[in-house]
């Protein structure tokens, strides 16, 4: 099982907090998560970001004691996963809504949980109204959609009432409307001052989930911080702006350095000037604004910047799996149309509206 | 201890194969035992101990077989659905949840044993009773023995199971072996060592063999036997154990 914690009590022993230091798994010849140090603090969602096949999952197989790591070591609030008295009332975790006897009731599924952790039978019948499921408690999981399994797999997680939450893709085969509501019981949770580390392979999902990020690309650690930062970081940042008199408001702007590319719709975008400088600079040329907005790429796009080594790795691994049946004449525009071999990144520009794979 | 105990009995009671294993395994020797009663010629003639070998101990080594395929379903169900991962991820003490699985379904073997033994007794006895011929648990003393060696047989195929599927984690692969070991492979050992050594005595040492002789009045008689019954189930006891510490073994050490 799970090695000891070698000393990795870090700072603050919050004693929610979730700790990996030097985290690392091979299987095999396959290095899936290499050398990873990070924390989850209480009181944020903290989303876990990054590509399919970058180690996610088995990162969060390592924090649970299931896979026994190569290296390194992972602690709840100080104390190693293996360790914990009660883990059920410690930490809640929801790995894959899946992992469900087909042919087990609901309500069962909660008893046989709830009992090797000493939690009382009434407790599952609480969770079970938490998640909305109070109704088909009695029918046995087979019958359910992947979203109720998913709240399932949430009311599990919450029977302990833990005070730190880990959740693999819950989002995954959810519609909008689930992944709203698991959003904001994220957030509620969150708010209690939980702690709530939560994966997800789409920067779009988590920028609605999360306020702090872990990204990870190809098992390493790439990015720690806000949501906002990161974003703020990595997003393609311009301005835009519509003008009959465009061409001569880029001509000065271009003199002072920045760049323009114009848009099908007659449109301007500028980069590396600041808004307020070009409405100054239009106002005192006497120069008529059609619009004038701060814009940014795509979320997408910044994760794509983000995870710009996984997104090497991708290149290099279609051509080899470009001999599939199915694949179209030689690529034209090598890599987006394709949908890439599992271990990369989903096609990109589509998400915004919910193209999960 | 006593939770993960509680877990594991919530958890086998409530699949559906638990419920049709109860069936089957209570059911068939039942249904053999009926018609063995019913179908003997002049039952009045033979013995007690024949009648009872018939009648209550052969059928229900059916019963053994299902008692291992339930020993195999106790920990394999969990791999196949993956669940072995949330059971795991709830008490992180492997030993304990092993501990607890192996207690609740090695009862639940011995239980349907003694179920399906006391049925098949009751049917055949009183079907014998009413065609005039005299069968008895005490009479003679070997059948007693007999019959707690079935029960003990159950609970050992439980155990058989449990380590084979602990060790492999595929019931599609465990529960096969389950039945082709002892039915076919041993069969086969038997015919070669029988026939290369000119006697018996080296096939004492086929583990299921020896295992199934516990379970049967005939055998035992004095005479037969490198063991006596109670060694035969030791020797088929340690057999099963060491099945059982190797599955244990590789559960603490492998990845869930
Ligand atoms: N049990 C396993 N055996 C072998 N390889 C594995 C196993 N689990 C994961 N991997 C490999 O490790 C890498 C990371 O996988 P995973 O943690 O599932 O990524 P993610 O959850 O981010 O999609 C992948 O290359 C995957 O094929
Ligand atoms: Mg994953």
């Amino acid at each position: 099982m799970p090695t000891d914690a070698s000393g990795s009590a870090t700072t603050t022993s919050v004693r929610s907090m979730i700790s990996a230091v030097g985290l690392s798994k091979h299987y095999g010849p396959t290095l899936a998560v290499d050398q990873l140090t990070f924390d989850v603090k209480p009181g944020h969602v903290t989303g876990f970001l990054g590509p399919n096949g970058s180690g996610k999952s088995t990162t969060m197989r390592l924090l649970l004691g299931l896979d026994r790591p190569s290296a390194g070591s992972s602690t709840f609030g100080g104390t190693p996963y293996h360790q914990l008295q009660h883990p059920l009332r410690e930490v809640g975790a929801l790995l894959d809504a899946a992992y469900v006897h087909p042919s087990r009731k609901a309500r069962h599924h909660l008893w046989g949980l709830a009992a090797s952790n000493g939690i009382a039978k009434k407790r599952v019948d609480e969770v079970l109204g938490l998640v909305g499921l109070s109704e088909v408690a009695n029918h046995r999981v087979k019958t359910y959609s992947l979203g109720m399994k998913q709240r399932l797999g949430i009311a599990a997680a919450l029977l302990g009432d833990p005070h730190t939450m880990i959740l693999d893709e819950p989002g995954n085969g959810l519609d909008p409307e689930g992944i709203r509501w698991i959003r904001d019981f994220l957030a509620y949770l969150a708010k209690q001052g939980r702690t709530v580390f939560v994966s997800s392979h789409l920067l779009s999902e988590m920028a609605l989930m999360a306020d702090q990020l872990v990204v990870i690309g190809q098992g390493r650690l790439m990015e720690e911080g806000s949501v906002a930062s990161i974003v703020d970081r990595y997003a393609d940042k311009y301005v835009r702006v519509r003008s009959p008199q465009l061409e001569q408001l880029v001509a000065l702007v271009i003199a002072k350095g920045a760049t323009s590319t114009m848009t099908p719709d007659r449109a301007a975008q500028l980069r590396g000037v600041p808004v307020e400088a070009v409405g100054e600079l239009a106002a005192a040329n006497n120069i008529v604004l059609h619009e004038l907005t701060n814009e940014s790429g795509s979320l997408e796009e910044a994760f794509l910047n983000l995870t710009g080594v996984a997104q090497q790795y991708r290149t290099t691994a279609v051509p080899t799996a470009a001999g599939q049946a199915t694949t179209p004449p030689p690529s034209s525009s090598s890599v987006p149309s394709v949908s890439p071999p599992s271990g990369s990144f989903p096609p990109p520009p589509p998400m915004q509206t919910g193209g999960r794979s | 201890m006593i939770d993960a105990v509680r877990s594991e009995w919530i958890k086998l009671r409530t699949t559906r194969a638990t419920v049709l294993f109860i069936g089957f395994a209570v059911a068939i020797p039942v249904i053999f035992s009926v018609l063995s009663a019913v179908l003997t010629k002049n039952p009045q003639d033979k013995s007690s101990r024949e009648l009872f070998n018939n009648m209550v101990l052969g059928p229900c080594y059916f019963t053994g077989f299902f008692a291992g395929i339930v020993g195999a379903l106790g920990i394999g169900q969990e791999y196949r659905h993956n669940t072995i991962r949330v059971t795991f991820t709830a008490d992180p003490r492997r030993s304990r949840v092993l501990a607890a699985k192996l207690i609740v379904n090695t009862l639940f073997g011995l239980g349907i044993g003694l179920v399906a033994l006391l049925l098949c007794l009751g049917v055949s006895s009183t079907i014998l009773n009413s065609r005039h011929a005299h069968m008895s648990i005490y009479d003679p003393g070997v059948n007693l023995s007999a019959f707690i060696g079935q029960v003990v047989l159950c609970g050992l195929f439980t155990l058989a199971g449990f380590g084979l599927c602990s060790a492999i984690r595929q019931p599609a692969a465990a529960i096969p072996i389950l039945l082709v070991w002892p039915l076919v492979v041993e069969s086969i050992l038997f015919g070669i060592i029988n026939s290369a050594t000119g006697s018996e005595r080296a096939t004492r040492f086929l583990p299921f063999r020896e295992g199934f002789r516990i379970a049967n009045s005939d055998t035992f008689d004095g005479s037969s036997g490198a063991f006596g019954r109670l060694g035969a189930g030791l020797y088929f006891g340690i057999f099963v154990a060491i099945i059982v510490a190797i599955g244990w073994v590789l559960t603490l050490r492998r990845d869930a």
